[in-house]
């Protein structure tokens, strides 16, 4: 698995909010930083295909993406656990989590084995599978996010900021999982919080204005006064 | 969830009430007005479909069935077909009108104001109009099938037995809706699409054909009632708007997504219309039952929303 972005730019009709990005998620996990309206998202979207490109390009395994359409990128072993989780709040956590899996060949025949994982990394989904998804409190609503993302049996998870609006010891947990996700699957994650994703990457990416200001392995980002300064508050 | 058992609570009481006082002062009443509800349903289901799931109202809804049932003619008069016969024809080609509708005209409105949504599916509802009045004249058209003079008498009161066919039709497609939405793949990926379009993209759905699919089956479903009005209606180019305002109402009065309640709201509305109707003079008075219903409908809604009712 690997996926690289060339020299992308890109933005929002006359607004460029990516300029001249280049990333590489390999096998590992790598984060990528920056504080609010930075672009971190804007970043996920224009790996999807949901924001067309204004220059570069991007590869996936070798492949080049930028050019398709959203829904073939994540067939293709993508997926992504949005900022906003974007579940289907009318579908029980259930059906959450096959629709998940059944709109993509490879992941509808694994369906049943996935779902025991994703069931085994976040039992409280199981407790609640019954439930719909938009009665849940925010915490189970990111760890569904994530379930579902996994249904699709994806090459790489990439989330986006997900420890946003979650109190800190949920936080922890997420994060705790992660850790043993990782183990299984390439993740690439955008955050502001620095302390918990320190322990989960093994590679960083600092993103500021649109520009990767930074980039160096988790021990050396940790080391970095400038960011400790900004983001650790030492 | 709390609010929805209310209005249905309160459909289904509405619904008992009529039927009692019907059956004892005037059940032929009853009897049209079950038969009107249906027909009232059968077209308002592709409706509420493409509402719930698209999320346009096209309000060339009735233009589309005129269309059909113009269709199920040409075809019947060319080639000596029953318009039964002629309905699978009819839906078929109505699946890919209802296709190429939606890739080249309301697919491009789909992210534009409401307000431009209305306006171009209004432009659509006059072309089609317009359209047959040019081709087919506004003549009234009617096709002289024997079967559906049909009738029944039951004690003193005698009634067309034919009508119950659009009830039937009614009920076939809420059942056959029902399980493609909760059954199927596509129709699962359909109820993702409409619950969150920006969701179903990052699963892996490719919502503009989804979107195209559903309005396509929706069309073909009015191909399938074109031929079902022109058995025993007579149509000419206006004959759709009708329609389409009748079925903008109910799917309104049922709620978005709630395709169940468009059959209860359906029969809320034809048998009180029917009742008014038998009222001697009361024949004028049936389209101010309609509007008031909607009204009162709305409006309960409204307030159990602001009441806090959940
Ligand atoms: N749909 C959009 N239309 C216009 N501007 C947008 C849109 N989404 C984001 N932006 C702008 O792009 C910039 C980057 O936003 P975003 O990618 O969401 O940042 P981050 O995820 O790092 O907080 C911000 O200035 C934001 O206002
Ligand atoms: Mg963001």
């Amino acid at each position: 698995m690997k996926l690289e972005l060339r020299n992308i730019s890109c933005g929002y009709g006359k607004l460029t909010v990516l300029n001249g990005v280049s990333l590489t998620v390999d096998e590992g996990s790598v984060g990528l930083f920056g504080p609010n309206g930075a672009g971190k998202t804007t970043l996920i979207h224009a790996v999807l295909g949901m924001v067309p490109l204004q220059n570069g390009e991007i590869y996936f395994d070798g492949e080049r993406i930028d050019t398709k359409k959203t829904h073939t990128i994540v067939r293709q072993g993508i997926s992504v656990v949005p900022q906003e989780r974007e579940l289907f709040p009318a579908m029980t956590v259930l059906e959450n989590l096959q629709v998940g899996a059944e709109n993509i060949d490879r992941a509808r025949a694994a369906m049943a084995d996935t779902l025991e994982l994703v069931y085994s990394y976040f039992p409280i989904l199981k407790e609640r599978q019954g439930q719909y998804a938009g009665t849940m409190s925010g915490g189970q609503q990111r760890m569904l996010a994530v379930g579902r993302a996994l249904m699709a049996k994806p090459k790489l998870l990439i989330l986006d900021e997900p420890s946003l609006g979650l109190q800190p010891s949920i936080v922890h947990e997420l994060f705790d999982i992660l850790n043993i996700m990782k183990k299984e699957i390439s993740i690439f994650l955008t955050e502001q919080n620095l302390r918990e994703s320190l322990r989960t990457v093994g590679k960083g990416y600092i993103l500021e204005n649109g520009h990767i200001v930074l980039e160096g392995d988790a021990d050396g980002l940790a080391n970095n006064p400038q960011v400790t300064r900004a983001y650790l508050g030492l | 969830m709390r609010q929805n058992k209310a209005v249905i609570g309160s459909a289904v009481g509405f619904i008992g009430v009529m039927i009692i006082i019907l059956l004892i002062a005037k059940p032929s009443a009853l009897i049209f007005g079950i038969q009107r509800a249906g027909l009232y349903a059968a077209i308002a289901l592709p409706m509420a479909l493409v509402l719930g799931i698209v999320h346009i109202v096209n309000l060339a809804h009735g233009e589309m069935m005129m269309i059909a049932a113009y269709l199920t003619y040409s075809i019947c008069v060319a080639f000596g077909l029953d318009p039964l016969v002629a309905m699978v024809p009819t839906a078929v080609i109505m699946f890919f009108v209802g296709m190429l509708l939606f890739r080249f005209t309301i697919r491009y409105a789909l992210k534009a104001p409401e307000l431009n949504q209305l306006i171009l599916t209004f432009g659509l509802a006059m072309v089609l109009s317009q359209g047959i009045n040019l081709l087919a004249t506004s003549q009234p058209r009617k096709l002289s099938v024997d079967y559906v003079t049909s009738s029944a008498t039951i004690g003193n009161v005698s009634f067309g037995t034919y009508d119950f066919i659009f009830l039937a039709v009614a009920v076939i497609f809420l059942t056959g809706l029902m399980l493609f939405l909760k059954k199927t793949r596509l129709g699962k990926a359909a109820m993702a699409v409409g619950q969150n379009p920006v969701g179903a993209q990052f699963v892996g759905i490719n919502v503009i054909s989804t979107y195209t699919i559903i309005f396509a089956i929706a069309s073909a479903m009015l191909g399938i009632m074109g031929a079902f009005f022109i058995t025993k209606m007579s149509i000419f180019p206006t004959v759709g708007g009708a329609y389409t305002m009748k079925s903008f109402c109910l799917v309104a009065m049922a709620g978005i997504g709630n395709l169940p309640m468009v059959l209860l709201s359906s029969l809320v509305l034809g048998i009180s219309e029917s009742a008014v109707q038998s009222i001697p003079g009361g024949t004028g008075w049936s389209p101010l039952v309609f509007f008031g219903l909607i009204i009162a409908v709305i409006l309960f809604r409204s307030y159990a929303k602001t009441a806090g009712v959940k």
